[in-house]
């Protein structure tokens, strides 16, 4: 179960970790929000992270790390009751905003996003960058969406596969 | 055509990132096509090699109303697709899951509401058994956890040859589906955990018949009330319940919506009384019921409400739940009627100052039941 040992929560000093970004920058992040993170919540139940230690994450960047951290941080106190039974509809509806928001973002930025949610498996912002991209091929044919993505052109090669293709699936083009 | 240069610019922009997302890690693209109506997810596997049987991992079964739409490519062949008709839902769905072969579809939602043109020569009988061998794959092989269905033909979907049968279902949601001699029978369901009705027709005597596990949260909304209006006699989804030995299932209720809605409260239970002898029963077998409105609604103007008497005896011990905080009686106005219901629960060790009357309720109708603002929540945890 998420949130180990914060009791109330709020009595004062939550327990803090240290996350170290690939180019070295240090973040300082309530245990709480940063366990949301599956592959961080075994270090940070065995202690980890804690004083000056600090836990490396390789793969991230500071840029995308503080991004991440802005989705835990808000995300925490709901993951924390246990998928909120008892959050009203206003708080249900302060989070929808913020991650719509918060996925309104460039692509490039968008694609670190996916992987850093990926390996730090994060779920819910895994679901939530995967319905973004879902969002941007939603309704849209194959040739929209691989502009949209920025799918290099396809080489003739690949055009008569994909004409090869369209024919085969045409039950999914009635 | 504006797109196309928004396209271009999109394009130049990405450019840097090029084939980034189709380079995704394979977890992170099925949940992508699992989010995405099933045609759209098909499509996709044109993109890239990769991507060309993604599709088929998909863990979602999802039909949603469809528009027009067209894709020329560059060898200047167009592909128009239109709304689902009969035809084209039939052919569509077929092909998916037969081709999809056993992948895993935890869920099933079948929410293209109104096809569209001719029923292209299907029977009314034929849709039905279409519709429904959908649903049991979905269950039976991609072992799902949620199923909704909103989908019409003309007339409503009969599910009466629908066996619910499923360990993993967890959440079901029925939308304009019709029950005509059958019960609603989810005792196969043991996961179950919520099932919601919403404009249901249900012509059977014997209403629900749940597994003896389940604490499901049941709503019924909107036209589910249609039963009690059109059989004129004391019919009523309490005679239902108490005519089906369902005290076990009535035991694990804390929260219950019957015809009208909820709130964010906490659990209450709402239902329309049309004789007391039921309302005793619900009561008797709702121990762990905390609110209680009774909302007595045309029926006071309509149906001159029968109270028999002999089923129920105050002689009995109270039975009422101790949970029991608050009873709500919600009226046109406070007459004879209203009063022998409080006799009759204070007789039932109600006490008398945990009794509200609400007078001057509009007399019911649909708007009414439109006010449920859980449906986003609806299969939140079934992501």
């Amino acid at each position: 179960m998420a949130a180990p040992e914060s009791g109330d929560g709020n009595n004062g000093a939550a327990r803090m970790v240290t996350l170290i970004s690939s180019d070295n920058t240090r973040f300082e992040v309530e245990a709480a929000a940063a366990s949301l993170s599956q592959t961080l919540q075994l270090t940070i139940l065995d202690g980890g992270g804690g004083g000056g230690d600090g836990i490396p994450l390789p793969n991230v960047d500071s840029a995308t790390l503080s991004k991440v951290l802005e989705y835990c941080i808000k995300h925490a106190p709901a993951a924390a009751n246990g998928g909120a039974p008892n959050a009203t509809a206003v708080d249900r509806a302060e989070l929808e905003r913020f991650d719509n928001e918060f996925v309104n973002i460039d692509q490039s930025v968008l694609y670190s996003l996916i992987m850093a949610a990926h390996n730090l498996e994060i779920e819910g912002l895994q679901s939530l960058v995967a319905k973004k991209v879902a969002d941007m091929i939603k309704g849209k044919s194959p040739m929209e969406i691989r502009r949209t993505l920025g799918f290099p052109d396809p080489t003739p090669e690949e055009q008569a596969e994909m004409n090869a293709h369209m024919l085969e699936y045409g039950w999914a083009y009635e | 055509m504006p797109n196309r240069r928004e396209a271009r610019l999109s394009e130049a922009a990405a450019s840097g990132d090029e084939d980034r997302i189709s380079a995704l890690p394979d977890d992170i693209l099925h949940l992508v096509l699992s989010s995405l109506p099933s045609d759209d997810a098909v499509r996709t596997c044109v993109l890239a090699k990769r991507w060309s049987h993604l599709w088929k991992s998909a863990r979602a079964l999802r039909i949603y109303p469809r528009k027009s739409s067209s894709d020329v490519n560059a060898s200047h062949r167009t592909w128009t697709w239109g709304p689902w008709t009969p035809q084209t839902l039939r052919i569509f769905v077929h092909h998916l899951l037969l081709l999809r072969g056993g992948a895993p579809l935890d869920v099933c939602d079948i929410a293209c509401g109104e096809l569209w043109g001719e029923s292209g020569g299907m029977k009314y009988e034929e849709t039905n058994q279409t519709v429904g061998l959908w649903i049991r794959h979905a269950m039976m092989i991609g072992r799902a956890r949620a199923l909704r269905v909103c989908f019409r033909d003309g007339r409503r979907l009969c599910l009466d040859k629908t066996p619910f049968v499923s360990e993993t279902l967890r959440t079901v949601e029925l939308n304009d589906v019709t029950f005509y001699d059958k019960s609603v029978d989810f005792s196969r369901c043991p996961a179950l955990k919520k099932l919601k009705m919403n404009g249901c027709k249900i012509h059977g005597k014997r209403i629900f018949q749940m597994s003896k596990l389940v604490t499901a949260n049941v709503t019924l909304e909107g036209l589910c009330e249609d039963k009690c209006t059109h059989h004129g006699h004391n019919d009523s989804w309490l005679d239902s319940y108490s005519g089906s030995g369902n005290a076990a299932y009535l035991e694990s209720l804390p929260s219950c919506g019957i015809c009208c809605g909820s709130n964010n409260h906490g659990p209450v239970c709402f239902l329309k009384a049309y004789n007391f002898g039921a309302l005793v029963y619900f009561l008797r077998c709702s121990p762990i019921l905390q609110k209680l409105t009774v909302r007595i609604g045309n029926c006071e103007t309509r149906h001159p409400v029968v109270n028999r008497g002999d089923n129920y005896s105050p002689i009995e011990q109270s039975l009422v739940s101790n949970e029991l905080k608050v009873v709500e009686i919600q009226c046109l106005q406070q007459n004879a009627l209203v009063e022998k219901l409080i006799t009759i629960l204070v007789d039932y060790g109600v006490q008398r100052e945990q009794i509200n009357i609400e007078q001057n309720l509009s007399p019911l109708s649909l708007s009414g039941y439109e006010t449920w603002s859980d449906d986003d929540e609806y299969y939140s945890d079934d992501y």
